[in-house]
């Protein structure tokens, strides 16, 4: 291939800045986002890891008590029955630092037993020399970028609270030291174990134990072993495949922003089709002679899809330097809903894994190409005759448009319809979503021509001239104002399907709310996660609420990790009164026949989320391994619950207590009496709880507050990747209208000369975007909705396995219609300056 | 061998536009001999078929039904790469709208064909842009060149890789009287010290001195005038 014809389309491009920028823009942001999704989950796993690391050391195993304590006596047993396993004992606990007003993660630690971790020199990312921590008392390591922002440096004392106990600790050390490769332990204050022990006061235990398992055992073996000796006391916990669950469990929430990112890129390609489609209308003359010149379909098409890679690497590129600044920018949320719905992390910083790079790059091309093959291809069937062919722009063949867009239409729903129907995969929903997205897409360019044709039809008085020229023209012009006007209607769309699921999601979150949260107060030990290290609640303190005057009656919830067949899920033991018993939202299952047999029989209920990944349903039987033994439940209700992803399982104390002893508690609803106001009621239950630990008392409403910020927290977001969207989609409408503007040059010049004024001109082109805009709103509403309705009818459920209620505020309709509205017309502002500031005699020469 | 062939030869050509119902039929059964080295000017008005012969004749459109043989190779049945590859090698076209490449210079536009033709050597271009008095204008953009300049360069363009047969399609519409004598001298005199066969399309009577033969369409037929 002449490299005189690269030179011909590159220096075409260098001459048209605005087409080139368009083009550039649309891969850029699409890449951009997806480098920015997938580099937040890369950094926030990462942090994860040598969080996980810094606690954990090389150990491959932990063994847990039942109450998250293991005794001194379990922990020395240990040591003396496996002499050749290394070990290492274990404290961790938040404290709070009532200097700052803030929490921090203790880590007590065995400096002498954690360096048998690091077999063959390996570096430990703790970092420091651990004989410090054992002969300086109360001396305590913390991380660097934790000692900037408590202004602390080597040398000063760190007060921590823990409940009502208090601390001072030397800092002796940072880490990782300067210039050194160790990781980022964020939030994160190190002991001697013996430190931990005296802070917390928890003189006859640690938390748990680390462990690495060598060639002397295996796993099997010491399970065996262990659970000989120690009966259900310990558990052998396996830490990558507890690494590896806590991971997957962010699966669903990443799945939501990678279709977002998709759909973004989605958008982008349109982007990049509407410019290459312009391109080649420009060139149709340069191509039509270079056909005549003798070079052939196969040169033209490989010319432009090797000028369509080149603008693919550069916007790609381009993508991944502005992804890494959004992903900068989103770190914080994305930890936020991390560490409020998942596991505790803290992202300190951005990781760059190349390997996402790449992946967003190839994506980046690949896409570009795709997007630029229709009208590659358009451009092969450009004819030498163009060359002795007066009329250089030719009208689209509307009849070809409405086959082509009828087949797509028909084609995409169908297969949306299979991939929906026959595929149970959450996966199947996204690939459902836009294949309807794109079916709609298509038809973008007829319904452009029939709303067109209709309001001319409206507009038929001689004084909307200006408008019905506008109309004419941008139906005329519709293979160009079709793909813009598509991809805005594709973000609206978006942006109105996952408002309908958000809001949805929302009602039916605060409704439930509403109803679990019956009691009028709420006392629980503080959990920091969802690994259940707080505080209990001792029958004692229990009876001194039940005591108080202002209150009336009490419920109370036991909450413990089992082990089922499929694995371990939490268990919560109710005791309900009638009224906490409303609580309850059956999904499935009789209300009635549950609460007879709830005290008396071996019956759980489990939440929906539970029933949907275990594929069960009520009448099953649940085998749970008890302190009595191996027992079996029968499933008599699933219930609505949207606190846990994984779900779990409940039952009445009075069964629990048939098969386990405990006789502590992890919360206590309270009902206060009819004449107390609530703040009187959580004063005197607080003036109970100073004289315990860290037990905490929220009012329903506050407790209602708090989920619903989370709830907002995780959706912020999507909420910026809707905006992303949308922008690009204006830009999208923009280029669309500067291109058809340049194309019109000349028949703009003779419309002024002719006599229309400058505001006349400006009508016609903002008639123009008006129909745009409307046309794409009015498609994206009911597209919208049909997103909205697959992903609260499949998705979620097939993600969570969470029933919503459907909402479809009509707010948020009206609010989209106008946004696309506005966007289209804001879009339309310059191009209409520009058309009014055409020189006559200059655009009628213009070629 | 070759010079047994005449340089165009057309056999009962038909060309008829659009389907069925609404067939328009702008040439039928045309019969054209054209010899080797003539200048042949295909005379008449707009709309009359000028350009549609002109179009069958350079390999851009398929006949209907009949036979067309450039240099006795039979274009009409080939294919289209083979036409394309035809068009590349044997033939040279000056447009009324000049057809330049705008962001080339005027020596790359010439040079053009040559490297389509995988020929390097870029003395041909050189040497032809001296001949049409450009040589100060060969790193110009051929924006920034005349009506009368850009035109020079598509001649210069059509001639560089010496095709057998040039069709230049009202050449002259777009320039003043002046100018457009003194291309149609240019491309007169280039051709005929090349013995190319050159087919002009016009509607310029001023045109018709220079030809050996005036040829037009009558009843969608090629008469001699």
């Amino acid at each position: 291939m002449s490299s005189l014809i690269y030179t011909a389309f590159s220096r075409h491009l260098i001459k048209h800045p605005w087409q080139l920028g368009l083009a550039l823009l649309g891969i850029a942001v699409g890449v951009a986002v997806i480098v920015s999704i997938r580099l937040t989950q890369h950094s926030a796993f990462e942090a994860f890891d040598i969080a996980t690391h810094t606690t954990m050391g090389q150990a491959s195993h932990r063994l847990v008590g039942p109450k998250g304590l293991v005794t001194n006596e379990q922990y020395q047993r240990m040591v003396l029955a496996f002499p050749a396993l290394p070990m290492t004992p274990v404290i961790n606990q938040r404290l709070t630092l009532p200097e700052h007003g803030r929490a921090i993660e203790l880590l007590g630690i065995d400096p002498i037993s954690r360096t048998k971790f690091n077999p063959g020199g390996k570096v430990d990312r703790l970092w420091f020399e651990p004989e410090k921590l054992i002969s300086e008392p109360r001396s305590a390591i913390i991380s660097r970028t934790t000692a900037a922002e408590l202004g602390l440096r080597t040398g000063s004392y760190l007060t921590v609270n823990y409940g009502p106990k208090t601390a001072r600790l030397k800092i002796i050390a940072l880490l990782p030291p300067p210039h050194s490769p160790g990781g980022l332990v964020k939030g994160l204050i190190i002991v001697d174990i013996a430190t931990a022990q005296e802070v917390l006061q928890l003189y006859h235990g640690i938390s748990h134990i680390n462990l690495l398992i060598n060639d002397n055992y295996t796993a099997t073996h010491l399970n065996k072993t262990i659970s000989a000796a120690y009966g259900d006391e310990l558990e052998l916990l396996d830490l990558a495949a507890e690494s590896r669950r806590i991971k997957r469990m962010t699966a669903a929430f990443y799945s939501n922003l990678n279709a977002l990112s998709l759909m973004a890129l989605l958008v982008g390609m349109f982007l990049i089709y509407n410019t290459e489609t312009f391109i080649i209308l420009q060139r149709r003359k340069i191509l039509g002679c270079l056909r005549a010149l003798g070079v052939s379909r196969r040169q033209v098409l490989q010319s432009i899809l090797i000028e369509a890679s080149c603008i693919g690497v550069i916007g790609s590129l381009g993508g991944i330097i502005l992804g890494v600044f959004l992903a900068d920018s989103l770190l914080g949320i994305v930890s936020t809903t991390i560490n409020d719905l998942y596991f505790k992390t803290s992202i300190d910083r951005l990781s760059v894994a190349s390997t996402t790079l790449f992946g967003s790059f190839s994506v980046g091309v690949a896409s570009t190409l795709l997007a630029a093959l229709i009208p590659a291809l358009q451009a092969t069937r450009i004819e030498p005759t163009l060359m002795t062919n007066r009329n250089s722009v030719q009208p689209p063949n509307i009849r070809q448009i409405c086959i082509i867009a009828g087949i797509i239409f028909f084609l995409c729903n169908l297969l949306s319809w299979f991939t929906l129907e026959y595929s149970q995969s959450p996966n199947a929903g996204f690939v459902g979503i836009s294949l309807v997205v794109f079916g709609f897409a298509a038809i973008c360019p007829l319904a452009i021509i029939a709303l067109s044709a209709g309001t001319r039809w409206l507009l038929s008085s001689q004084r909307f001239l200006p408008e019905r020229h506008g109309l004419r023209t941008v139906s005329t012009a519709v293979n160009r104002t079709g793909p813009a006007s598509a991809a805005l209607m594709i973000a609206t769309a978006a942006s109105i399907g996952i408002g309908i699921m958000i809001m949805s999601f929302r009602v039916s979150v605060s409704d439930w709310l509403d109803t679990a949260l019956r009691a009028d107060l709420y006392v629980s030990g503080e959990h920091f996660d969802n690994q259940s290290r707080g505080v209990k609640l001792s029958p004692a303190f229990v009876e001194k609420i039940e005591r108080l005057d202002e209150v009336t009656s009490t419920s109370t919830v036991l909450r413990q990790q089992i082990k089922t067949p499929s694995g371990n899920v939490q268990l919560s033991a109710y005791k309900l009164n009638a009224a906490a018993r409303q609580g309850f939202q059956f999904k499935v299952g009789d209300s009635e026949a549950i609460w007879v047999q709830w005290e008396d029989s071996d019956v759980v209920i489990i939440t929906e989320p539970y029933a949907h990944h275990n594929l069960l349903d009520i009448g099953d039987d649940l085998q749970i391994k008890t302190n009595t033994g191996e027992r079996r439940f029968q499933i008599v209700g699933i219930y609505a619950d949207y606190a846990s992803e994984r779900g779990n399982i409940s039952m009445s104390r009075n069964t629990y207590d048939r098969h386990w002893e405990r006789d502590d508690y992890d919360g206590i609803g309270i009902y206060v009496a009819p004449n107390v106001s609530i703040a009187d009621a959580a004063s005197s239950v607080t003036a109970v709880i100073n004289a315990n630990s860290t037990i905490v008392v929220n009012s329903a409403a506050e407790l209602k507050q708090t989920s619903l910020e989370v709830f907002d927290r995780t959706f912020l977001i999507t909420e910026l990747l809707r905006a992303i969207a949308v922008i690009v989609s204006v830009i999208g409408i923009l280029g669309a209208l500067l291109a058809q503007q340049l194309e019109r040059t000349r028949e703009y010049g003779v419309l002024r000369a002719i006599g229309f004024t400058i505001p006349e001109m400006g009508r016609t082109i903002l008639t123009q975007t008006f129909l745009l805009g409307a046309t794409a709103a009015m498609i994206a509403i009911p597209v919208g909705i049909l997103i909205g309705v697959i992903l609260i009818e499949v998705v979620n459920p097939r993600s969570f396995g969470w029933t919503m209620i459907m909402q479809i505020p009509t707010a948020l309709m009206v609010k989209s219609f106008a946004i696309a509205v506005l966007a289209a017309l804001g879009a339309g502002l310059y191009p209409s300056y520009r058309a009014a500031r055409i020189e006559v005699t200059d655009a009628m020469r213009y070629e | 061998m070759a010079n047994e062939y005449p340089a165009v030869n057309l056999s009962r050509v038909c060309k008829n536009y659009g389907q069925a119902l609404i067939k328009q039929r702008v040439l039928i059964d045309v019969e054209l001999r054209i010899n080797r080295g003539e200048f042949v000017v295909l005379f008449g008005r707009s709309g009359s078929g000028k350009s549609t012969l002109l179009n069958l004749i350079g390999a851009m459109d398929r006949p209907t039904s009949g036979l067309i043989e450039i240099d006795g190779i039979q274009i009409s049945n080939l294919k289209e790469r083979a036409r394309t590859e035809f068009r590349r090698a044997s033939l040279g076209f000056i447009f009324q709208a000049y057809n330049l490449i705008p962001t080339l210079t005027a020596f790359e536009n010439v040079k053009l064909p040559l490297t389509l033709n995988g020929i390097f050597d870029e003395t041909p271009a050189l040497k032809i842009l001296n001949d049409l008095g450009l040589e100060n204008k060969a790193g110009s953009s051929v924006e920034d060149l005349s009506g009368g300049e850009q035109q020079r360069v598509a001649i210069g363009r059509a001639l560089v890789h010496s095709p057998s047969l040039i069709l230049a399609d009202e050449p002259t519409g777009n320039l003043d009287i002046e100018t457009g004598h003194e291309i149609i001298r240019l491309i007169d005199g280039l051709v005929r010290r090349n013995g190319q066969t050159l087919i002009m399309a016009t509607h310029s009577q001023e045109v018709i001195g220079y030809a050996d033969r005036v040829l037009t369409i009558r009843d969608r037929k090629v008469v001699e005038l």
